[in-house]
């Protein structure tokens, strides 16, 4: 278990004791962000929902697509009771938190009393055999993440499984109605409990003519941020959407971003947006470039690897530079307050 | 009877494209509903789009070939290719219901409902399409055929015009209609044209046969 070096935290809770079949508790924190009124923000969670089970791996069936975990140990789950939306309206993910793949999310398809299979587009050979730690816990939803509160109008725009290409326009739209049912704006569904994916940014619309005060509370992250860099089409830029998972602000290096191992490559940019800013569709308010070395910005040209901080809360756009056939990078990095 | 399908022509002459996202039902905005049949019934499963007035000339709506709904692309009238560039949508909605709106009260929702366009690549650059370009929503009874009935829906503001968006923008249009009472209905009262009637012997050429017939008789 890592030590954290740094709590963004209302309170620290302590860990449970004995069984490794008891939900060590995470620490907890929060992060506030403001949407002004009649704007957009572009935002993304740095905090995870409670862990619901913490323990080791025993065996694997399977490397890739439905792939079945057993757990070591007598879990006495009940059959089925991590099947999407068959607890509590919760859809769960298995995170692996140690090994080679740590931070890598699988979402889980269905459980047995003390094996869970997961739907796994990475290839897991090597990988949660004997002995790896797992997490499970569900994942963030829009009646879950954001108040009941919460002015109706709100929308929320998500860009996950993008199409090639740049400049993409919103791909889920859930509309808030009220006391925190959102609805899907393609078939007017129930889109309360729809989950949204680990690492991903999306964009909150606030059409009404007050600012709304967002806190998002959630268990600390323990282990790697991980998320895939990927081209989609030949000699095509790709933007991605994404947020990197700390409560704590963190330089690009300290992300990873720069030096051994960096997944950028150059040519790639970052876009900033300004949440503070009026006004709905914004373009960037700063994009960051690499020269293979170092991120400069774009407009001053200041090297800003080591000062440009990622916001607690804050979503950006990774638009990574096009390749000549389809290319997916890995980024993995443990955050500073893990070190 | 033979129809003649015109095959739309899709001039693509740049690749470039806008990627938009074009709400037209909101929920706590309004939604659209009253888009109905030629009977003026709200009916789901009617397919529908928009219709771009490309060359900044009016959209010549009313007139139109058939076309295939499902295909987008530049239409036709009389046979001649116009500069007005459907862009083929989804299926309405049959029915909605009540949502709240902002402030206060409820829009009614109804029948005949469009959703919205999802991140939908347009081809901006090409025939004259680009944002800010005039469209109109379009919705068909039924499959495109002779005679058929489809309905157009323009606004020209000043609330919600029906303009294209910025490339990688999402607007939403729905504050164009009604929030607190049911949209009207709609028609789909513009039609389609007829087949060209198969040409059929005058009743003179069928006299003048029926002449010589009785000429090569007599001479026998």
């Amino acid at each position: 278990m890592k030590t954290p070096k740094l709590l963004c935290t209302i309170a620290a809770v302590a860990l449970a004791q004995g069984s490794l079949f008891a939900v060590n508790t995470d620490p907890v924190g929060f992060v506030s962000v403001t949407v002004p009124a009649n704007s957009d923000a572009v935002l993304a969670v740095p905090l995870n929902r409670t862990s619901e089970f913490k323990g080791l791996t025993s065996a694997l069936s399977g490397t890739s697509g439905s792939v079945t975990i057993t757990v070591a140990g007598t879990p006495n789950w009940t059959a089925g009771q991590f099947a999407p939306l068959a607890t509590a309206n919760k859809t769960y993910a298995l995170q692996l938190a140690s090994g080679a793949k740590e931070g890598l999310v699988l979402p889980i398809t269905n459980n047995g009393t003390n094996t869970v299979t997961v739907s796994a587009s990475d290839n897991l050979t090597g990988v949660l055999a004997s002995g790896e730690q797992i997490d499970i816990m569900p994942y963030w939803t829009p009646a879950s993440l954001f108040p009941s509160t919460l002015a109706a109008g709100v929308q929320f725009f998500g860009f996950s499984a993008p199409p090639a290409g740049t400049n993409l326009a919103a791909i889920q739209i859930y509309s808030h109605t009220g006391s925190g049912v959102w609805e899907n704006g393609d078939d007017f569904s129930d889109a309360s409990n729809e989950p949204l994916p680990f690492t991903s940014a999306f964009v909150l619309r606030n059409g009404t003519a007050s600012s709304q005060v967002l806190s998002f509370v959630g268990s600390v992250p323990m282990t790697s941020h991980r998320m895939t860099l990927a081209t989609l089409a030949a000699n095509k830029a790709q933007d991605i959407r994404f947020g990197y998972v700390s409560p704590v602000a963190s330089t690009l290096a300290q992300a990873g971003l720069a030096g051994v191992g960096t997944p950028a490559v150059s040519g790639d940019q970052i876009l900033v947006f300004n949440n503070s800013q009026s006004g709905i569709n914004k373009s960037a308010a700063q994009i960051l470039e690499f020269d293979g070395t170092d991120w400069t910005d774009g407009e001053t040209f200041d090297v800003v690897t080591n000062t440009f901080q990622f916001t607690p809360g804050f979503g950006y756009l990774y638009r990574k530079f096009g390749t000549t056939s389809p290319t997916s990078v890995v980024w993995q990095d443990i955050q500073s307050y893990l070190q | 009877m033979k129809v003649a399908l015109l095959p739309l022509l899709c001039l693509f002459a740049s690749t470039a494209f806008g990627t938009v996202t074009m709400q037209f039902s909101q929920s706590s905005v309004a939604r659209a509903t009253g888009f109905a049949n030629h009977a003026g019934v709200g009916t789901g499963g009617m397919r529908w789009g928009i219709v771009i007035d490309a060359g900044s000339n009016a959209l010549q709506g009313g007139s139109y070939d058939v076309f295939d709904t499902s295909v987008s692309g530049f239409l036709s009238v009389g046979g001649v290719t116009t500069d007005d560039y459907y862009f083929a949508g989804g299926l309405t909605v049959a029915s909605v219901g009540s949502t709240p709106t902002i402030p206060s009260g409820n829009d009614p929702g109804g029948t005949g409902v469009i959703s919205q366009l999802t991140n939908v690549a347009i081809p901006y650059g090409t025939g004259g399409i680009g944002s800010g370009d005039a469209f109109s929503l379009i919705w068909f009874d039924g499959a495109s055929a002779a005679n058929s009935y489809y309905g157009m829906l323009a606004n020209t503001g000043p609330t919600a015009a029906f303009t294209l968006p910025n490339d990688g923008d999402t607007v939403s249009y729905a504050a164009y209609f009604a929030g607190t009472t049911a949209d009207p209905i709609k028609a789909a009262n513009l039609q389609f044209p007829g087949a060209a009637p198969v040409p059929e012997p005058s009743r003179m050429m069928l006299i003048g046969f029926g002449l010589i017939g009785l000429f090569f008789r007599r001479r026998r």
